[in-house]
């Protein structure tokens, strides 16, 4: 064996000092409410699995390990199931992301119509790749697949809100405005 | 005589039907004289009609839901599912729908439901739809709350009961029984038929998936009968499609036109040809998993035979264009890519293959690749024929890439002889595989 | 039979198999990796591509998979097309591409199923150039290694983990090419089956990490039949041992599974395949010790400990020998007490040396009217014994108070699949085959009824049982009782009239569901009832044998029933006894009874902790009473401390014998390696010393003569055979150590095994004479019978092309058959007691304010044997007293809490530990566990608390 599997039996040890299903991670009356609802519309509860996911997400901006643990417990799954399920979708983030999560198309129509440039464009803006976050925690840049907008490629989604035509300038634009927001709103 | 069914409603971009303005329209009419129609009649009126699958495939819709199991010892739990995944690239033609005349998808869902005895009706839409999404819901709630659907349905006690299921980003959901397993909350993996969903589906009861163009066929269908519908069509097949063209078009869009449009008229009326000083190399006549087509096959009329028998498939409709100035193999190793990382990974051919059809596109790409590559590559595509990988997949994602060997040989053999690109390398910026 | 053409050549194969299976079946060879023969098919892999021809016009043909596609009668197939070769070849080079081809250092390397099918495949040459994924191992515990980087993605680990074995922490991560098999995190793979995904892995992810400390390839293993020696089921397994040279005599390296269909399929659990490590513990006796005469200071051992030296073996003979002829002559008692771990030679041998009359079966009076009991239900004719496959056929279940997943892990898995046969049902009416896996699975609708009534939770049931209630051991008499009446009045209408009123009145929680269990039960097609000793309750035992006799006069026909016995050899060694024999307590009160003038006892203890058995102080004053203790064992175990001297016995890999499992059966194990140093037999033993001329007084007409005639261990079995009438199919366990084919012994090593003559090298270079055993056909060399189709008897498992496990399917009569060759296995020939009902006998009288104490066990820590396997031992947790949540906050216990119980005659003092897992009223205490092997001793009892020891309340403030 590896030294690597060594230290990681180490690390393990560690963590399992802890139960990671013990209390103090555990969901809000509020995401319980939420995900309660979803119940009627499925046959089994195990269904409601990715529902789950996504209303806590909603709730939280990811879904750490503790936030696993919780919605597992809520659900009566296994923790590894709940997993096997989360990291089985692309929406479903396992990792922080910042406040304006960009999701950059990156399929046919959009790569024809320059996202590439664009993409590197944003990169050198921001100082980030694909799948980082911002040092002050505003900007995530994620490729996505088609967005279904590809007349007005290219196109990019930030949160829920599409954004269509764009170009460098556009970007530009974009990006200060969001970090005004930021700032302006850190500051109240 | 109406000529657009689809897209009546649809004004100003941008702004939802209300159920005021749709019913002011006529709508719901198909839906009232379906209640008064028998299911077998309802699925009838459907087969005659050849209404065949939006969601690509193009199967009969009426055959497809007259495989449900209705008689006496039939399960009393059935489900309608209508496919809003909508991640095929190039492919924008749902969310118009959706965002635009929710009501004209939940009529045609309501009649769907009642043909095959579902109770119960899910629309899985894609995670990234926000806005149609929210259209849906409260579109629901207005029909919910105007008795034309829900618990108590006007004059009729057939009950029927909506869910907007929103997905997280994943194309294989798309996929019929892979879409079922997500919806049971479990991985998005497709399933062995038989058992068909029709007969046994979501929770292992009857099921019925129809994408969300087809469901919006149905309505006007069933008010104004077979032959308006069979009449609406210009070739093989009746009524309208919505088609579209992206790329570097002068007018980029989506519009309905009957069946049968030739695809000259698309991209060179319709989207106003090529800007200027690009030539038009080839296109994608439905989405990325439909097979590169030249520009001597622009006057195919847009059939689901026609295009199949030469040798490409309408699938969706929404023509992805390929210019002069855009290199091929960029846009294939573009395509590949997103395959192979939307491949669910159960079966090799798809899930090991395509990383290294992508790796050798990459190669080609940046002119590190030897002769040998564009055999192995060209194997790699035909060993995910159909038939040899578990879903359509991977057999979809193969179709770009040996459509193109062949359709732009020459652009392969330049990239490997110059050992560059030879296009405009400062536009596409292939970055390279890592 | 449909009629198939293959390549030609035509063929009959069975209806309604796909045919990948029928290919294998037929002996061709076709790949796969997704397909597993328990598990059926999910065309994942796509590997077992072969052509199907429309008819015979057809020239082209269509790419099909083998497992996805039922045979049709007529049907025109190809293997060995150019398309179909060239895609299988083109599957292993996509596979390749990620597979890091590190076979010299992969474990699996040589019985890798990825190795053969690539071979087969005709994969040569690699074309891709670029890197592969990279993935992180995971901690999965101390069995099994996790190397991810190894994997193809065929996903039988988690179809196996989750879907077979009911597992819910072992998943597929991610999608796409970066799928990964493992749990959310670090940590122990919880299932107790985990061990099969060694096996079913193809490749090496999933290795077992006890054999990688003392790894050896699989050509150089030498095999041969066993059972599995860690409770009453009886699994066939294949132990692969070689000589160990490097001092720590680590001779056994690991125990696999060894397919028979009836008694383990595929798969054993996790205490089966990882409690081996026992046979290579520090603890071993592997010489002759004799006590020393000095004493040991009472500050570091306890009174009458002893000391032992090392003697040779023929001064411990000749005293043994001595002993012998002394009770001969009537100058000494010579007690023999047996085992219930050990085989039936052994057992025998002892009792034949000291007489029917001074033979105790080394089990308590409870033990063994618990096996009693369960021996006279098995004998009635309306009780039948299901095989496996049987069990996994029932269609309604009823669990009578045994923790089944701990007591007989492996009849609990089999349990999981007859969950599944409504499921079956409804695809057989959608016409989809039953090795469709996926497609079966997915039809969702209810388990098959499965009703379970504990006192304590029983592991791996909850999830698929209809109903589970927790109760008292009395409740669940009573339940079983009425039920049974119910049953047996039905004629009637189902009202409470005709139920015998003076019963226990049920808490409601039954009263509600007897009605619902009796009607299932009388609808069921193949019911099925469990139950056994683990309750340690014979009223429980009783009870199952009234409701399965009551089922069985409803039906009309004999109802299966599957009893647990606690050890391997339970059943056998209690065939010995007549009811109310033998019992220790006996044994006991016979030594305080003696007078002055009686002889010196030497009591003569084969292979037995008696520590484990009765209370300590109970096994202290019967070693109080004997002048003289000799031990035959394998392992220094508690009792060798009061032992004058200690003889080395093997472990069940290291001899041949046979042993009774739970289900009557007959089984034979073989000698895989020989034990280091003196160890031998301890029937060999005890001939020895009847043989030794000390003992040359002891005339031919005196019993123990007989001794004096076995060389063999068939002519002990023989001799057994002759002596007791329901042993008397004995010699069919398998051939006398004259068999040969052709003339050829069977070999144990593999044609491959390689070293034989430098292993040793570094202290002897001249090749050393090869071991023979007296007892088997077995030679221990390369030499002899290699192949696993010359017979059944072969347990290396293997066959040109297929060097893993999987190449099984060579040497059954179809896939998922019985081996070819192989007889039906003997089972015990019992007299029949036609009983009319067994009466429970509803002693356990338990007075308001008591608590009823119940044994609870555990996989890893309730085994004898396997306790002493590292990798075990570390998972036992430790004595503790279970109590309901409810009973502990009536009680004022607090988290952290000790419990002071009193019971008849003994006091005990336990950490509690609190849950719902245990029944109101019921207080579970721990059996079999290394550290407190006693405690199974004294329940079921009636116990009251008598103190409760909370922790002290911290101060606010006050730093720990
Ligand atoms: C990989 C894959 C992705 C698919 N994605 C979609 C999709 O996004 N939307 C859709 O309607 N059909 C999609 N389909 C087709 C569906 O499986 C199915 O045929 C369709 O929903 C049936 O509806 P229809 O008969 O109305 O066309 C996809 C198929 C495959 C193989
Ligand atoms: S072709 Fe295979 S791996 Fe690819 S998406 Fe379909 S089932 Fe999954
Ligand atoms: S064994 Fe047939 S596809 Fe895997």
């Amino acid at each position: 064996m590896s030294s690597t599997i060594a230290a990681d039996t180490i690390e393990v040890m560690e963590q399992q000092d802890t139960d990671p299903r013990s209390a103090g991670r555990s969901l809000t009356a509020e995401e319980k409410r939420d995900i309660d609802r979803e119940f009627s519309h499925y046959e089994d509860r195990d269904s409601v699995a990715l529902e789950a996911l996504r209303v806590v997400q909603k709730h939280r901006g990811w879904i750490s390990d503790d936030t696993l643990y919780a919605i597992a417990d809520y659900l009566a799954v296994s923790p590894t199931q709940l997993e096997s399920i989360a990291t089985c979708y692309q929406l479903i983030f396992r990792q922080p992301v910042g406040k304006e999560v960009i999701f950059l198309c990156k399929s046919s129509s959009c790569w024809i119509m320059g996202c590439e440039k664009l993409q590197r464009h944003l990169e050198e803006q921001l100082g980030i790749r694909p799948g980082q976050t911002t040092p002050d925690g505003i900007f995530t840049l994620l490729e996505t697949p088609c967005l279904g907008d590809c007349d007005k490629a290219p196109v990019m989604m930030v949160g829920e809100e599409m954004h269509r035509h764009m170009s460098a300038d556009k970007l530009d634009e974009f990006i200060l405005e969001k970090k005004k927001h930021h700032a302006d709103q850190s500051a109240d | 005589m109406l000529t657009n069914p689809l897209t009546k409603n649809i004004g100003t971009e941008g702004i939802a039907t209300t159920l005021e303005r749709y019913l002011e329209n006529g709508g719901y009419r198909g839906w009232r004289k379906a209640l008064q129609m028998s299911p077998d009649d309802i699925i009838k009126t459907v087969q005659d009609a050849g209404v065949r699958g939006r969601g690509g495939a193009g199967f009969n819709t009426g055959l497809k839901w007259s495989f449900v199991p209705r008689d006496e010892k039939a399960p009393p739990t059935r489900y309608l599912v209508c496919n809003a995944d909508e991640m095929e690239p190039g492919t924008f033609k749902d969310r118009l729908l959706m965002e635009n005349d929710p009501h004209l998808l939940l009529e045609g869902m309501a009649i769907a439901a009642f043909a095959i005895g579902a109770r119960r009706a899910y629309i899985f839409i894609r995670g990234e739809y926000h806005l149609a999404a929210a259209r849906l819901e409260t579109a629901i709630e207005e029909a919910r709350a105007r008795k034309l659907v829900g618990t108590e349905i006007t004059s009729t006690d057939f009950q029927l009961e909506f869910h907007v299921h929103r997905s997280a980003g994943n194309y294989i959901c798309g996929e019929e029984t892979a879409l079922i397993n997500a919806l049971e909350g479990q991985r998005a993996i497709p399933r062995a038929k038989p058992p068909f969903p029709q007969v046994s589906g979501l929770w292992g009861k009857p099921t019925v998936v129809n994408n969300v163009e087809t469901l919006c066929n149905i309505p006007h269908l069933i008010e104004l009968g077979v032959d308006w519908y069979k009449g609406l069509g210009r070739g093989e097949d009746g009524g309208t499609k919505i088609f579209g063209a992206s790329g570097r078009v002068k007018n980029p869009g989506a519009w309905e036109l009957p069946m049968g449009t030739p695809i000259r008229e698309i991209i060179e009326q319709h989207a106003g040809g090529m800007q200027d000083g690009l030539k038009l190399r080839g296109f994608l006549p439905g989405g990325g998993s439909t097979d590169f087509l030249g520009p001597d096959q622009l006057d195919l009329p847009m059939d689901y035979d026609t295009v199949g028998k030469a040798g490409s498939r309408m699938g969706t409709g929404t023509i992805t264009v390929l210019d002069d100035q855009t290199c091929p193999v960029g846009l294939v190793l573009n395509l590949t890519r997103f395959f192979a990382r939307e491949s669910c990974g159960w079966c090799t051919p798809c899930r090991d293959g395509l990383p290294w059809a992508v790796k050798l596109l990459a190669r080609i790409e940046c002119g590190e690749a030897q002769p040998e590559d564009l055999e192995l590559l060209r194997e790699q595509a035909q060993r995910m024929g159909p038939g040899n990988t578990f879903c359509a997949l991977a057999p979809g994602a193969a179709a770009p890439i040996l459509s193109a060997l062949k359709l732009f040989e020459q652009d392969f053999n330049d990239h490997i002889s110059r050992g560059c690109c030879p296009y405009d390398l400062e536009r596409q910026n292939i970055p390279l595989a890592v | 039979m449909p009629t198939i053409t293959i390549d030609g050549r035509q063929y009959e194969v069975e209806e309604g198999q796909n045919l990948l299976a029928s290919c294998l079946s037929l002996g061709l060879n076709l790949p796969y990796f997704c397909w597993h023969p328990a598990m059926g098919s999910v065309g994942a892999c796509r590997q077992c591509a072969i052509i199907e021809y429309k008819d015979s016009d057809d020239a082209q043909g269509k790419l099909v998979m083998g497992c996805m596609t039922q045979v049709r009668d007529g049907g025109i197939y190809s293997l060995d097309a150019e398309p179909a070769r060239e895609f299988r070849g083109a599957v292993i080079e996509d596979l390749m591409t990620n597979h890091p081809h590190d076979c010299p250092v992969c474990e699996e390397g040589g019985e890798c199923h990825l190795q053969d099918m690539t071979e087969m495949s005709g994969h040569t040459y690699r074309r891709f150039r670029g890197l592969k994924r990279t993935h992180r191992n995971q901690y999965l515990g101390p069995f099994i290694n996790h190397e991810m980087n190894r994997c193809i993605a065929c996903y039988r680990c988690v179809r196996f983990y989750r879907d077979y074995a009911g597992g819910d922490d072992l998943e597929a991560l991610g999608r796409n090419n970066q799928v990964y098999f493992g749990r959310q995190c670090d940590g122990k793979l919880e299932s107790g089956f985990s061990g099969n995904l060694v096996e079913v892995c193809p490749t090496g992810v999933f290795t077992d990490q006890t054999f990688s400390r003392h790894f050896v390839r699989k050509w150089d293993l030498q095999t041969a039949p066993s059972v599995c020696e860690h409770c009453g089921v009886g699994c066939n397994t294949a132990p692969g041992a070689r000589m160990d040279f490097s001092g720590r005599d680590e001779n056994l390296r690991r125990v696999v599974n060894l397919y028979n269909r009836d008694t383990n399929g595929y798969f054993i659990c996790d205490r089966g395949r990882f409690g081996y490590e026992y046979a290579n513990s520090d603890l071993r006796i592997k010489n002759v010790l004799i006590a020393r005469r000095e004493q040991v200071i009472e500050s570091t051992g306890r009174r009458n400990d002893k000391l032992h030296r090392e003697i040779e073996p023929p001064a411990a003979l000749e005293h043994l020998a001595t002993v012998i002829t002394d009770s001969q002559r009537g100058r000494r008692r010579l007690v023999g007490i047996g085992s219930p771990r050990t085989s039936l030679e052994n057992n025998f041998a002892l009792r034949q040396l000291v007489g029917p009359g001074n033979f105790f079966a080394g089990l308590s009076a409870r033990d063994l009217e618990l096996l009693h009991t369960l021996d006279h239900i098995q004998r009635d004719p309306r009780i039948s014994i299901p095989t496996i496959p049987e069990i996994e056929d029932a269609d309604v279940i009823l669990v009578l108070d045994e923790d089944i997943g701990r007591t007989a892990p492996r009849v609990a898995l089999a349990l999981r699949q007859a969950a599944r046969n409504n499921q079956r049902d409804h695809a057989r009416q959608l016409e989809i085959p039953l090795w469709q896996d996926a497609c079966v699975r997915q039809l969702r609708g209810e388990n098959n009824p499965i009703f379970v009534l504990a006192s304590s939770a029983p592991a791996s049931l909850e999830d698929i049982a209809r109903a589970q209630r927790l109760a008292s051991p009395a409740a669940i008499v009573s339940f079983a009782e009425q039920l049974a009446a119910r049953i047996s009045a039905t004629d009637q209408p189902t009202t409470t009239d005709g139920v015998d009123s003076s019963s226990t009145p049920l808490p409601d929680a039954l009263e509600h569901l007897l009605e619902e269990v009796a009607e299932t039960l009388l609808s069921a097609r193949r019911p099925l009832v469990i139950s056994g000793c683990g309750s340690q309750e014979p009223d429980i035992l009783a009870a199952a044998g009234q409701v399965a006799a009551a089922l069985a006069d409803r039906h009309g026909a004999p109802c299966a029933t599957y009893l647990t016995c606690p050890e391997t050899n339970s059943l056998g060694l209690a065939q010995f006894f007549g009811p109310g024999e033998g019992g220790l307590e006996q044994l006991l009160e016979e030594l305080r009874q003696r007078d002055s003038v009686d002889p010196p006892v030497t009591l003569l203890l084969l292979e037995n902790d008696l520590y484990r058995r009765l209370p300590a102080a109970d096994v202290e004053s019967l070693f109080d009473r004997a002048a003289e203790v000799v031990l035959f064992d394998s392992l220094l175990q508690p009792c060798s401390r009061r032992a004058d001297l200690v003889f080395p016995a093997s472990a069940t890999p290291e001899s041949q014998g046979t042993l009774v499992n739970s289900s009557g059966m007959l089984q034979r194990h073989y000698m895989v390696y020989e034990g280091s140093g003196y160890i031998q037999e301890s029937w060999r033993w005890l001939v020895d010393a009847v043989n030794d001329p000390a003992c040359s007084d002891v005339g031919m007409d005196s019993p123990a003569a007989l001794l004096r005639q076995w060389k063999h261990c068939h002519d002990v079995t023989a001799a057994i055979a002759a002596a007791v009438s329901c042993f008397r199919d004995l010699p069919e366990t398998g051939p006398d150590e004259n068999f040969r084919i052709e003339g050829m012994k069977l070999a144990r090593q593999s044609h491959r095994a390689s070293g034989r003559t430098a292993n040793r090298a570094h202290w002897q270079v001249a090749e050393q004479a090869p071991l023979t055993d007296p007892d088997s056909p077995f030679s221990f060399t390369m030499e002899g019978v290699q192949y696993a189709g010359a017979t059944p008897l072969q347990a290396n498992i293997w066959s040109p092309g297929w060097n893993s496990n999987q190449a099984i399917h060579k040497f059954q009569q179809g896939v998922g058959g019985p081996r070819r060759g192989r007889e039906p296995i003997p089972r015990l020939r019992r007299e029949p007691t036609a009983i009319p009902v067994l009466l429970a006998k509803q002693r356990a009288g338990q007075k308001p304010g008591q608590f009823c104490l119940v044994p609870t066990w555990q996989l890893f820590g309730s085994g004898e044997l396997s306790n002493y396997s590292d990798a075990i031992a570390g998972l036992a947790d430790g004595p503790c007293a279970q109590l309901n949540t409810a009973d502990a906050g009536a009680l004022g216990l607090e988290p952290g809490g000790r419990l002071q119980l009193r019971m008849s005659g003994a006091e005990i003092t336990l950490p509690a530990s609190v849950s719902d897992r245990i029944a109101p009223g019921v207080i579970g205490i721990p059996v079999g566990l290394r550290a407190a092997p006693d405690l199974g001793a004294m329940l079921p009892a009636a116990a009251e608390i008598v103190r409760i020891e909370n922790p002290e309340p911290v101060e606010p403030g006050e730093s720990l």
